[in-house]
């Protein structure tokens, strides 16, 4: 594990946030999701937006998804290490309707995103033992 | 006055902590959900929300919605409340609309008898609009700046990859409305791009974060402006014609997200915005309808935001706004939009330039753009998700 820092924006993770990059440490992608009526709420909350139960807990998700849309940033990022073009992608998971993550699109020409295209989870290590999900094209169904 | 004709029915709050894991956010969320519960009502039957927003921690540069504060955005799509109809303390964004409504509200209250309201409007110095060097990502952004999310442009961007996706809005839709600003621009001595523009000149402007380009983004200026409001029997003694105001409002929809991220995540359907759902009451609160406004000056800090516009306020419906602004640019049909030339050619000034363009046309004193017989206008702001608000201005008190 690299100790060196992200020379890009990293996440600084907190109380309510934790599990999720924990879990991304350990290649899964977890999400909160209320135990009173069964939400999935990201970013996480403590509070559930829907039955206002205090009982959010993180839970491990199938990972697959469908870009949503995304912007193509043709004019770079006007922050370290997003100089030049680059895209940035919103998925929305398959475990609950409008359930979505911004994410990159990785393991391709990021020149072929489309939306409607199936997309599945990986993980990638940014510097600083930081792992963020993100996704790739998705060969299965 | 206000003696006796408003009570308290609820409260709530939480336990003072010396320290606690649970976030700023969810103890804000917390004590509301036991207030509203105390006053025996539901999320549902709560249509105005204010509070005064504040960072805990001053020597943040970038608060972080839910950490450092609770914007009345994060509060409102925490508590999962419907379509407010008055909102307080909304954010620090695009809207001068804000202001107004606080000193109408005063002054119909009785709290006040002449209210002075100004706008500021800042370019950055020595650095790029929207630059930083701050990597460390905290609140609702370590899900969005580690992905490259970093510019405001990237949020319509997406929303209108969306609405193209759907065949809502096209490329040449766009245009019309740059066009539009520029053919009046022309004719304002206080506009900075006065220069005509043709669609072949349009499609050729530099991408940025396609489809928007150069020509689609407002550019950054210092400026100030500012007005006085008052109450329409004291406005009679004084020099001008007064504009009366029909309506001014402020609002936020369902699921609009917090401050920092927007509806990016929960925002049901992007062919949508905030304003499809903050608008529905305006005309009738104006006792007007869309087609009595001789003007509508339609906010596009973003040009797309100007057809969102005309789709919420009801001159288009889905699919149809930039037909709609083509006739608008061709004149074939009202109303006139942005006579000053928009943000996009008067510069980011969040729509303040708007009202006091308003106010000159129904005083009739616009000059070489004066629209004939102008005698009201709607005039609004606000982008995709934040910053929901309108006014509805006439010459003739009814």
């Amino acid at each position: 594990m690299t100790t060196d820092k992200p020379t890009r924006p990293y996440p600084v993770a907190d109380a309510e946030t934790e599990f999720h990059w924990e879990a991304a440490r350990l290649r899964e992608l977890h999400i909160a999701r209320c135990a009173g009526c069964s939400q999935f709420i990201h970013p996480p909350r403590g509070m559930c937006p829907r039955c206002w139960s205090d009982d959010i807990r993180p839970e491990r998700v199938s990972g697959r998804g469908t870009v949503y849309t995304y912007a193509w940033n043709e004019m770079g990022g006007r922050a370290p290490g997003w100089d030049g073009g680059y895209l940035t992608v919103v998925v929305e998971l398959d475990e609950q309707p409008h359930l979505r993550m911004l994410t990159q699109l990785v393991n391709c020409d990021p020149r072929r995103v489309a939306i409607g295209m199936r997309v599945r989870v990986t993980f990638e290590e940014i510097g600083g033992g930081i792992i963020l999900p993100q996704f790739e094209p998705n060969p299965e169904p | 006055m206000i003696r006796n004709r408003v009570a308290i029915v609820g409260m709530g709050q939480t336990p003072a902590y010396r320290r606690t894991e649970a976030s700023l956010g969810t103890l804000v969320l917390r004590a509301a959900r036991d207030a509203i519960r105390d006053a025996g009502l539901k999320g549902t039957d709560i249509d105005g929300l204010a509070a005064r927003v504040r960072a805990q921690a001053l020597n943040i540069a970038f608060p972080a919605d839910g950490l450092d504060r609770a914007s009345t955005m994060y509060v409102a799509d925490g508590l999962g409340l419907g379509t407010l109809s008055w909102c307080a303390g909304l954010n620090e964004g695009a809207n001068q609309v804000a202001a107004f409504v606080e000193g109408v509200h005063a002054l119909v209250a009785g709290a006040c008898n002449y209210v002075l309201l100004y706008n500021q409007v800042a370019r950055p110095k020595d650095i790029a609009y929207g630059a930083t060097t701050e990597l460390a990502s905290r609140g609702p952004e370590q899900f969005m700046r580690p992905y490259g999310w970093l510019l405001a442009m990237q949020r319509p961007a997406a929303w209108l990859n969306r609405m193209f996706h759907e065949k809502v809005l096209t490329e040449e839709d766009l245009g019309y409305v740059v066009m539009n600003d520029r053919k009046w621009a022309a004719r304002n001595p206080a506009a900075l791009l006065r220069d005509p523009m043709t669609m072949d000149q349009y499609l050729a402007s530099k991408p940025l974060v396609p489809p928007l380009k150069l020509a689609d983004c407002d550019m950054p200026v210092d400026a100030a402006y500012a007005w006085v409001i008052t109450t329409v029997e004291r406005a009679r003694n004084l020099p001008h014609k007064p504009i009366y105001i029909s309506a001014a409002q402020v609002g936020l929809s369902p699921h609009s997200g917090d401050h920092d991220s927007g509806g990016i995540f929960g925002f049901p359907d992007l062919t949508r915005t905030v304003h499809d759902y903050t608008m529905r009451t305006l005309w009738e609160n104006a006792g007007m309808s869309r087609d009595d406004m001789d003007i509508a000056m339609l906010y596009e800090g973003f040009s797309p935001m100007a057809l969102f516009w005309l789709q919420a306020l009801g001159y288009a419906g889905k699919g149809e706004a930039g037909a709609v602004m083509r006739d608008i640019y061709t004149g074939k049909r009202g109303p006139a939009v942005n006579t000053h030339g928009g943000v996009l050619s008067t510069g980011r000034n969040h729509g303040a330039a708007a009202v006091s363009e308003a106010v000159l046309q129904l005083r009739g004193a616009a000059g070489d753009r004066q629209v004939a017989g102008a005698n009201a206008a709607v005039v609004t702001m606000g982008g995709i998700m934040q910053d929901s608000g309108a006014m509805v201005l006439t010459s003739k008190q009814a």
